[in-house]
């Protein structure tokens, strides 16, 4: 085996590596991305990670020693329950766009992260 | 304003057509006349781009809500300062922002590129590339668009906008962007007339601030999301942040593997793909950013902007690679390289870069396959992202490491462990005491190793090239100064090695050892924060203008310091939001950073606060990597050849290691 047969062999198997961890990374970091709903009419989904875009209803924000345990989301047809106890981000109110990721734990979602949407972009509140 | 600004950009069209066409035919009937035309139209393209931008400003300065724009982006109430920002703060502004720096790049050109037959070839790419931008102008988002019935005060700049950071953050990313316009012309006019150009030394100089300005571009919108955001982080691994981050990845490596082709011609077609690339992902990037795909498909089809870009960015791919593969004849491999050797160190990084680009841009573009392909709308999280990219740092750390001390064509290895048994043992020892003080996890303790044997080679390559002119009777700082001076491009990479050194530690520190915790205290309560106890004093409402800020005061007690911290609370009473000042207290071992997240009537009031070591490495790490590109950037005093001026004298290699 010549030198530069070597070196092509080595990279192919860092490229080959490094595709099996992206491949790999994209298939546990991948989230479905949905409405209320959609979401109700996805029951394939009801284990799954996913990420809901909705309104915070009004007048659905419970709270507990001033801090937000819990409220609800909404897209004009379909509502859900939402527990959460961490940060919130600094736009987050009642009446405003969120996006809420997590898992159905019954009929709630146990939310892991809430984000709020702006227009062109959003933003992260940070990980737990 | 509007007609003003209307017929500037109908002008700058008008030119850039005629531009195009004369050079065209110059090229074709071999006019000298006609190919002087063209590159006058590139500048008077320039001129009217200049005079749009400066209608715009008016337009903002004097408040003209009948201009759609101006209505959206700017208020009454706002501060001159970001009146100007406002200038990019929306859609047609930023391409309008494109435009006047592509105007900027088009005069350097035309007045620093010396006459050449690329010369009349690398206008025409620039004036194709304005045509484009002035038509999607006029078109598809244009700034001077009339609104019909004007607010009376404006509906006032996102208030995220509103911080100095986001104010240099998109000119600094639009300079390095729109900057890879010029390598790119330079690549395709060499690509167009085949042997005999000398691309590499024009398109290396151009690169370099390029390079520069994408970094600071990276730092400053890094600055942005940790000073305004208020979640404490730096990097999300967002879409618009990864548009930014790829052609700041293959410039890099297009830096590296240019070394190789000027040593010995080989990675040619490599190399110039390299600069093809940087350029397309810098549209890219401004195509995600500006075309709304990345919230959905769905929204995709709603801007028109977004098929323009599109259809621009498919034919510049297409017709790269047509050129590429015309030219392939001319690629040679390294046909005589030992494995362990300069080029092949130079190749694997090059590769490493590449494949990084390759995951950031799967992780980016996945969801938008996904939605295509089975209509499920999917999101890729950060997990993602650091998966991939910590094995590749990891392999990119023991290049950095190595590298450096590897020769062309053929290295001894025992030679080689000669050279890094001394930065080897200090890496060893770095993890030894990493792990005496607690370190246990074996991936960071990995990355201590390798990270310090890096910076022991990268200081050790400053102390052999300055003790060799001190043997010959100079002191240290003058002879560690005259070689940095004389070998600009090799010590001012190695700079921004150490840079980026600095920046790991301050990145590895500050995600691995964060303390954050989220309280809801009464006046007079305490919270401990890591080392320090926390004081909620209290709060007290400060006027501004269009602003009601609410100012918690904190006090923050470690047994020997006292620090007072102040997050504020901003209602905007224009468009009704409320942002948050975070209160960051930095030093060098960490960062105290605490947001007010809420507040109850009783005056109780909820903060984030969290307690981040290495942010301060973090940005000075950056400063050290952008002054290293800076220095590389500057050319070289012209000289007098070294032989001409000392007879006889060792010539010794210099630059361009």
């Amino acid at each position: 085996m010549t030198a530069s047969r070597r070196l092509v062999a080595g990279l192919a198997l860092i490229v080959l590596a490094i595709a099996v961890v992206a491949y790999s990374g994209i298939r546990s970091a991948a989230v479905y991305y949905l409405t209320p709903t959609e979401f109700a009419g996805r029951p394939d989904l009801r284990h799954a990670q996913v990420r809901l875009a909705g309104r915070v209803e009004l007048g659905s924000v419970r709270r507990r020693d001033g801090r937000i345990e819990a409220f609800t989301i909404g897209d004009g047809a379909t509502t859900i329950e939402v527990r959460y106890d961490g940060p919130l981000p600094d736009l987050f109110a009642e009446g405003r766009e969120v996006l809420v990721e997590g898992r159905l734990d019954g009929t709630v979602l146990a939310a892991s992260r809430v984000m709020t949407t702006h227009p062109t972009e959003y933003r992260e509140a940070p990980p737990r | 304003m509007s007609t003003l600004g209307s017929f500037a950009l109908l002008a700058a069209l008008v030119v850039a057509a005629y531009g195009l066409v004369a050079g065209l035919a110059g090229l074709r009937r071999r006019d000298d006349a006609l190919l002087e035309s063209s590159r006058r139209a590139l500048v008077a393209w320039a001129a009217f781009a200049a005079l749009a931008s400066a209608a715009l400003l008016a337009a903002l300065l004097t408040r003209d809500f009948s201009i759609r724009y101006v209505a959206e982006t700017s208020s009454r109430d706002l501060p001159l300062l970001y009146t100007v920002t406002a200038f990019w703060g929306g859609h047609a502004g930023s391409l309008l922002l494109w435009a006047l720096v592509l105007g900027l790049y088009g005069v350097a050109a035309a007045t620093r590129l010396r006459p050449s037959a690329d010369a009349p070839l690398v206008f025409l790419v620039l004036l194709v590339t304005a045509a484009f931008f002035t038509l999607t102008l006029v078109l598809g988002s244009n700034p001077f668009a009339s609104e019909r019935i004007p607010p009376p005060d404006g509906r006032g700049l996102n208030p995220l906008l509103r911080n100095p950071w986001m104010a240099v953050h998109p000119p600094a990313l639009y300079l390095g962007f729109v900057g890879t316009t010029v390598p790119f012309a330079l690549v395709v006019a060499s690509l167009v007339r085949g042997p005999g150009s000398r691309w590499l030394e024009a398109t290396r100089a151009w690169m370099r601030p390029v390079w520069c300005f994408l970094t600071l571009g990276l730092l400053f919108g890094a600055k942005w999301s940790y000073v305004v955001l208020g979640w404490g982080g730096y990097w999300a691994w967002d879409p618009v942040e990864n548009a930014a981050l790829m052609p700041w990845l293959t410039s890099t490596a297009f830096l590296h593997s240019a070394q190789v082709h000027g040593y010995d011609g080989s990675l040619g077609g490599w190399t110039r793909a390299l600069v093809l690339l940087t350029f397309l992902l810098a549209i890219l990037g401004t195509f995600l950013t500006r075309s709304g795909v990345l919230s959905s498909v769905h929204a995709f089809a709603h801007s028109t902007v977004g098929v323009y870009f599109l259809a621009f960015l498919t034919v510049a791919s297409l017709a790269s690679c047509a050129l590429l593969l015309r030219s392939r004849r001319e690629a040679r491999p390294a046909a005589d390289s030992a494995l362990l050797s300069r080029e092949v160190a130079f190749l694997v990084n090059n590769v490493l870069f590449v494949v990084a680009v390759a995951a950031v841009l799967f992780g980016t573009l996945f969801p938008l396959l996904a939605e295509a392909v089975t209509g499920d709308r999917i999101n890729v999280g950060p997990p993602y992202f650091n998966q991939v990219m910590v094995p590749i740092v990891l392999l990119l750390l023991l290049l950095m490491a190595v590298g450096p001390l590897l020769s062309w064509r053929r290295t001894d290895p025992l030679v080689l462990s000669r050279r890094l048994a001394l930065p080897a043992a200090a890496g060893v020892l770095s993890a030894l005491a990493a792990a005496a003080a607690g370190l246990r996890r074996p991936l960071p303790l990995l990355l201590v190793a390798l990270g310090v044997l890096a910076a022991a080679t990268t200081v050790g390559e400053f102390v052999r090239g300055a003790g060799l002119r001190r043997n010959r009777g100079q002191a240290w700082p003058g002879a560690l100064l005259q070689l940095v001076g004389r070998g600009r491009t090799r010590y001012g990479g190695y700079l921004v090695h150490l840079g980026v050194l600095i920046m790991l530690a301050g990145i590895a520190a500050s995600s691995a050892f964060t303390t954050r915790v989220q309280v809801t205290v009464a006046p007079g309560e305490r919270f401990r924060l890591g080392r320090y106890e926390v004081r909620y004093d209290g709060v007290r409402a400060v006027g501004g203008p269009g602003l009601l800020i609410t100012e918690a005061r904190l006090t923050a007690a470690d047994g020997r310091t006292r620090v007072a911290l102040r997050p504020r609370h901003l209602l905007h009473t224009v468009s009704d939001q409320i942002t948050a000042e975070v209160a960051i207290r930095s030093s060098w071992r960490d960062d105290l950073y605490v947001v007010l997240i809420g507040l109850a009537a009783d005056r109780r009031a909820t903060f984030r606060a969290l307690l981040t070591p290495g942010m301060a490495w973090l940005w000075t790490g950056a400063l050290v990597a952008l002054a290293g590109g800076v220095l590389a950037a500057t050319p070289a005093r012209r000289r007098v050849p070294a032989r001409q001026a000392m007879p006889g004298a060792a010539v010794v290699p210099e630059g361009g290691g």
